[in-house]
């Protein structure tokens, strides 16, 4: 048996598949081959289902590339997302698929990121002067998306 | 060698481990004495907010051309006096003086207090930076991306941020604003955009926020960038925050701490009265980001040495009453340690005027290496034939104690 890492312990196992559904923001190609075909996307999503504000920017080479380069704005579309091992060694969970558009996550890819807020009015004699957005999943955001509990 | 020597030895040998702990400890207490707030010195609730100004206001008048207007206008006379190049340039509008940003404001006065001050009759405030021909304020929404922290020093209380600035409005906002930031000190203020309704900054500067040291090494952090403008009132400008546009960059980390929340928030303010009439409210947005100290590494650091220091020592009970120098050396010399941990611990933290946790749980350690020593001492004092009811007693109550007392330290 190995030894799990400290960080790791609580946490499901890497290879755990998760399914969602998000909505597209936007559609990047960043590079495309001589024939004009994209060879790297950003694909920028907005997650649904999980309480606050889930943002995720995920770059893909080809095929995915042009595959989701398809997908037009604000269109609804099934995510899939697996837990695995980033290159520092870190758990995280990674987009490998948009609907029909596989993807396969590369571990020295630094752009991709996601962010996380919940925000809530902050009221000074019940007026609302400003906001208070937290930044680190909630308990209600893991138990609406699980994979957020890493 | 005899007892009566062995016994003396081990006295003398545990009197100077005492007096080398007190002096260690009297020179802690005195660090923290010198936390207290002094007599008669009145403790500001806000120091940040109210000492930084002028700094503040120094480096925005370094960093943009025609914003002197704060200070000049808060030193007429030094001025007027100072400046030969000036005289006989009163009219208004005339010369440098339409490089304050304040400038159409003071020209609309309708009147002089008798004091000196230009006053305005009509509008809801007197103070000569009030433009009451302004009409509606234009409303701004502050937006703010904050793309890197760096620096964090707890001890000074110090931060290096870099962030994007950016004002919305949907009417033209008024000209010549003059951005200044209460707590802390900018040092680059690039503009990248600078429209009527449509401005951007690029901000590079130290802050300062007073770190709050309760629930160290466990403790939680805020950090406060706070941006006002302080040429314009309320009465033309009201500041918003943009909560769309209020966040940090992609990745964005502080080596150390756990990124917590950010808040945003404005503010309307006036400022104790400078001069006769000074009644304007003046915006105020102020972001905050709350961050927490990773526990893992708190109780790697501070908990685990402290404990390992108590449970060395309650070894020593199970020494027994034949083995006295062996008994004694598992006290005396644990306290001596306890306290230089200690002394390493408050090092890295500013001195405070109040008990951190990690002060709380070093008590703890103090109070159980001192009854592991009075139970040592009690064989000294007590007859020979009852070592055996003083040894079965302190090895019982000692780690018992010791237990509930740490326990307490820990929760409290």
């Amino acid at each position: 048996m190995t030894a799990k890492p400290l960080g790791f312990s609580a946490c499901e196992s890497p290879g755990k598949v998760h399914e969602g559904k998000a909505k597209v923001v936007r559609t990047y190609v960043n590079r495309r081959d001589d024939k004009g075909e994209p060879l790297v996307t950003d694909v920028e999503l907005s997650l649904e289902g999980c309480q606050g504000e889930l943002r995720m920017v995920a770059r893909g080479g080809a095929p995915f590339a042009g595959c989701v380069a398809k997908k037009s704005n604000a269109s609804s579309v099934s995510v899939k997302m697996q837990s695995g091992r980033t290159r520092d060694g870190h758990l995280a969970t990674r987009l490998v698929a948009i609907d029909e558009c596989v993807r396969d996550p590369d571990p020295s890819d630094s752009r991709s990121f996601e962010a996380f807020r919940a925000c809530t009015p902050v009221m000074t004699d019940e007026v609302a002067v400003g906001f208070r957005c937290e930044v680190a999943p909630t308990d209600e955001a893991k138990a609406a998306c699980p994979w957020l509990a890493r | 060698m005899g007892r009566p020597a062995q016994k003396k030895r081990l006295t003398t040998f545990s009197i100077l481990c005492l007096a080398l702990s007190a002096l260690l400890g009297l020179f802690l207490l005195s660090r923290r004495l010198e936390a207290q707030p002094k007599k008669g010195v009145p403790v500001a609730t806000t120091p940040a907010a109210e000492k930084l100004p002028v700094d503040a206001k120094a480096d925005a008048v370094a960093k943009s051309k025609g914003d002197a207007g704060a200070d000049a206008a808060a030193e007429p006379d030094k001025k007027a006096g100072g400046d030969d190049d000036k005289k006989g340039d009163d009219k208004k509008g005339g010369g440098d003086d339409d490089k304050l940003p304040a400038e159409d404001a003071l020209n609309n006065a309708s009147g002089l207090s008798p004091a000196g001050v230009p006053i305005h009759d009509k509008g809801k405030f007197k103070s000569p930076f009030a433009n009451p021909d302004f009409g509606k304020p234009v409303e701004v929404k502050v937006g703010m991306l904050i793309t890197d922290i760096s620096q964090y020093d707890i001890k000074e209380g110090t931060f290096e941020a870099t962030f994007y600035l950016s004002l919305t409005s949907k009417t033209p906002m008024p000209k010549k604003l003059n951005l200044v930031f209460p707590t802390g000190k900018v040092e680059a203020l690039d503009p990248l955009a600078d429209r009527p309704t449509f401005k951007l900054y690029r901000v590079n500067g130290t802050f300062k926020s007073p770190p709050d040291l309760r629930k160290y090494p466990f403790d939680s952090q805020e950090l406060t960038i706070e941006v006002e403008e302080n040429s314009k009132g309320v009465d033309q400008l009201k500041l918003y925050a943009d909560e769309e546009h209020t966040r940090f960059d992609a990745n964005f980390q502080i080596a150390g701490w756990d990124l917590k929340y950010l808040e945003a928030r404005s503010l309307s303010r006036d400022l104790p009265a400078r001069f006769e009439n000074d009644d304007l409210y003046y915006g105020r947005f102020i972001c905050r980001i709350g961050i927490a100290r990773f526990g893992t590494s708190a109780i790697f650091s501070v908990f685990v040495p402290a404990f390992v220091i108590v449970i060395i020592g309650l070894l020593a009970m199970w020494v027994t009453p034949d083995e006295m120098e062996v008994r004694s050396n598992g006290g005396a010399p644990m306290l001596a340690g306890a306290v230089l941990f200690h002394f390493s611990l408050i090092q890295s933290i500013p001195a405070t005027a109040y008990l951190t946790r990690a002060d709380k749980l070093m008590i703890g350690v103090y109070m159980s290496l001192l009854m592991n020593m009075i139970s040592t001492w009690c064989f000294f004092l007590v007859d020979e034939d009852k070592h055996d009811k003083v040894f079965k007693i302190a090895r019982v109550l000692v780690p018992t104690l010791t237990t509930i007392l740490m326990v307490v330290v820990c929760v409290v």
